[in-house]
């Protein structure tokens, strides 16, 4: 697939922030846990946040390319991308199955980054992915919900104005739309502090009371609602994990080239050559992977299984590519300077496949379902 | 006000080191690099921008015209221009080796009559040729007023004329320059106070730099026109007033270093060894 020449120029000037936004602001940002503000603020100046929303919302109505590139260029350059990842995917399920009403009224504030819609709360602490036996429940009261929650790995929600909540109510589970500053003091969070700086927290609601007007999508049609963005957000994750699988080749073929020891650059030995080879023919073939499943995407087709596998086939390109280049930067790959040690703690974020295996082994293979 | 603003691509300037000459001597080849915008050119595209709108209400006020010379790829190097916010582009397609100062002045003056823009604004030279000379040449030609190495303009008579401060090794020269007129640019126009046009607010900032383009600008920028057009077509003269007859890589350097004991013996050597005084 050639690539459009407006995405190369997508690609460009992503780029060219890196000037701006160099490793030592990553660096920075990954030291002290924070949330990348300055960063954020320029890409919604620039437009990005509402690359995906419809034209009539104040967005640019673009495919889920456009997004691809933009969270691929950021981690290839030495960034972090799952901010503007996560503001670009879950707005589209605000998109397709929000009210009239819920979608003028966030998604212009959205689409210029003014509002910030960062946080789906859906894993919870005995079921895990288990989304079918959810103990999170909103129950009917009048003409109210009111809303008892305890989830757990919830990322960026202290810094996130809307959030997505997934609950069960008599009906099956069903998809909840909080606006942080109607939340007041019903809810509650507890940073849990992990390997990559995902900002991440344990979330619990207790005794909120949400009219209907809260409620995303049918009642009892929460999981379908997100499901149907599962194709756009294993794309963005397998574009992430090509642009850390590219930051980790780049890297590490031009350290290879030019650190001599023994009297020549490690580049020429094998035992550094192999692995860097290796991890490049994976990269290069969960890109391909990636953009079949785009195309399939744009063009309205089911994209389901191509997802899947291209977030599984990237996800792990970009972990060999990891490994490969600690064997070309040996111990220096592990301090903080060369920033391969927080780019490998960024990609370990994405390398938890089981669920999507057995996706695709059910749905691809049409073996007997396993979960 | 009409600006044009005539831009090169260059090979990669982060990657200088890595051009090569081709076996026979007879041209610079940088197979490999990426081609991007000269930097100078870049920070006159922002300057025109600066010049041409209300920052702070988001308004154009004038028109600005890309041209290029080079083969039809430049035209990717155009729309870069074109995503920052310049209105439409012309492609001059020639063959890049055919190309030296004086041709390109030709060719430029060829396009200012045809355009009949108020200012041209360009970068004061491009970092693969070095020349500096494109800019003074076209003045001349047009018979023009001319400011180089520009780092800050103001505009006076609602754009008529121009207050501009050169840098040159003496100091800052003021001038004001009567439009039409050729302006070159340095580094320091795209500071965050450069640009004043009585429009923007004179309090506004810009941010350091030329601006990244907005995803809606690159979008926008596939849509804007770039009239294409052979360079015979202009009807200048494309004979090359020089030409080069062998290009040699300089000698590696040694890379050596020397210790030296006391301020006086380094400038013993440098006086004597190095003879750089």
């Amino acid at each position: 697939m050639i690539e459009r020449p407006e995405l190369k120029e997508v690609r460009r000037q992503i780029r060219l922030m890196a000037r701006e936004f160099g490793a030592e602001y990553w660096r920075e940002v990954d030291r002290t846990r924070a949330f990348p503000d300055a960063f954020v603020d320029l890409m919604a100046e620039k437009g990005y946040p509402g690359a995906l929303i419809p034209k009539e919302y104040g967005g640019l109505g673009l495919g889920p390319s456009t997004a691809a590139v933009v969270v691929e260029e950021i981690n290839r350059f030495g960034g972090d991308a799952s901010v503007i990842n996560a503001q670009m995917a879950i707005s589209s399920t605000l998109v397709r199955d929000g009210t009239d009403e819920q979608r003028a009224r966030y998604l212009p504030g959205i689409a210029s980054g003014k509002i910030r819609l960062l946080t789906v709360a859906a894993t919870e602490p005995d079921s895990g992915a288990d989304m079918s036996h959810l103990e999170s429940y909103a129950r009917l009261d009048g003409d109210h919900w009111v809303l008892d929650a305890r989830k757990v790995l919830i990322s960026l929600v202290e810094h996130s104005d809307l959030m997505i909540l997934l609950v069960r109510t008599d009906r099956g589970p069903t998809l909840f739309l909080l606006d942080r500053k109607e939340l007041g003091d019903k809810i509650e969070t507890h940073s849990v502090t992990l390997i990559a700086n995902r900002l991440t927290t344990t979330l619990f609601i207790d005794g909120l009371r949400v009219s209907d007007v809260a409620r995303l999508g049918p009642v009892g049609g929460g999981l379908k609602c997100l499901m149907k963005g599962f194709a756009l957000r294993r794309l963005l994750a397998a574009s992430e994990s090509i642009g850390n699988a590219r930051f980790f080749l780049d890297r590490s073929i031009e350290h290879a080239k030019t650190r001599i020891t023994f009297n020549r650059p490690v580049g020429q030995n094998q035992g550094v050559q192999y692995p860097l080879t290796q991890a490049y023919a994976k990269t290069e073939a969960a890109d391909l992977m990636r953009w079949d499943a785009l195309r399939l995407l744009e063009s309205k087709q089911d994209a389901s299984g191509r997802s899947a596998l291209a977030k599984v086939l990237a996800s792990e390109a970009a972990w060999e590519a990891g490994r490969a280049a600690l064997t070309s930067f040996g111990g220096w790959g592990l301090a903080t300077e060369y920033d391969i040690e927080r780019k490998l703690r960024d990609a370990s974020v994405f390398v938890f496949n089981n669920m999507l295996l057995s996706y695709i082994a059910e749905q691809v293979l049409g073996l007997p379902k396993a979960f | 006000m009409k600006i044009l603003v005539p831009l090169k691509r260059v090979c990669d300037p982060d990657n200088a080191n890595k051009v090569k000459v081709s076996g026979d001597g007879k041209a610079v080849t940088s197979e490999g690099l990426e081609w991007k915008p000269n930097p100078f050119d870049e920070y006159a595209v922002e300057a025109a921008l600066r010049l041409n709108e209300n920052a702070a209400k988001n308004e154009k006020l004038g028109e600005i015209v890309v041209c290029s010379i080079g083969v039809a790829d430049v035209a990717q190097t155009i729309r870069q221009a074109l995503a920052m916010g310049a209105d439409r582009g012309i492609l001059v397609t020639a063959d890049d080796g055919a190309l030296e100062s004086t041709v390109v002045a030709r060719a430029l003056k060829a396009l200012v009559e045809k355009e009949k823009p108020d200012l041209v604004l360009m970068g004061k030279q491009t970092v693969d040729g070095d020349s500096n000379a494109v800019g003074q040449m076209l003045a001349e030609m047009l018979g023009w007023p001319m400011a180089t190495f520009v780092a800050s303009i103001s505009t006076s008579d609602g754009g008529k004329s121009l207050n501009v401060k050169r840098e040159v090794d003496m100091g800052v020269v003021t001038l004001k320059v009567t439009t039409p007129a050729v302006v070159t640019v340095d580094l320091r126009i795209v500071s965050p106070e450069a640009v004043k046009n009585g429009a923007t607010p004179d309090s506004h900032k810009y941010n350091e730099g030329p601006r990244y383009a907005s995803l809606k600008g690159i979008m926008q920028a596939k849509k804007k026109k770039i009239d294409q057009l052979e360079l015979p077509a202009l009807g200048s003269d494309a004979t090359p007033a020089t030409t080069y007859p062998r290009f040699e890589l300089p000698p590696a350097r040694s890379g050596s270093c020397t210790f030296v004991e006391s301020v006086d013996a380094l400038v013993d050597k440098l006086k004597n060894q190095a003879k750089a005084f």
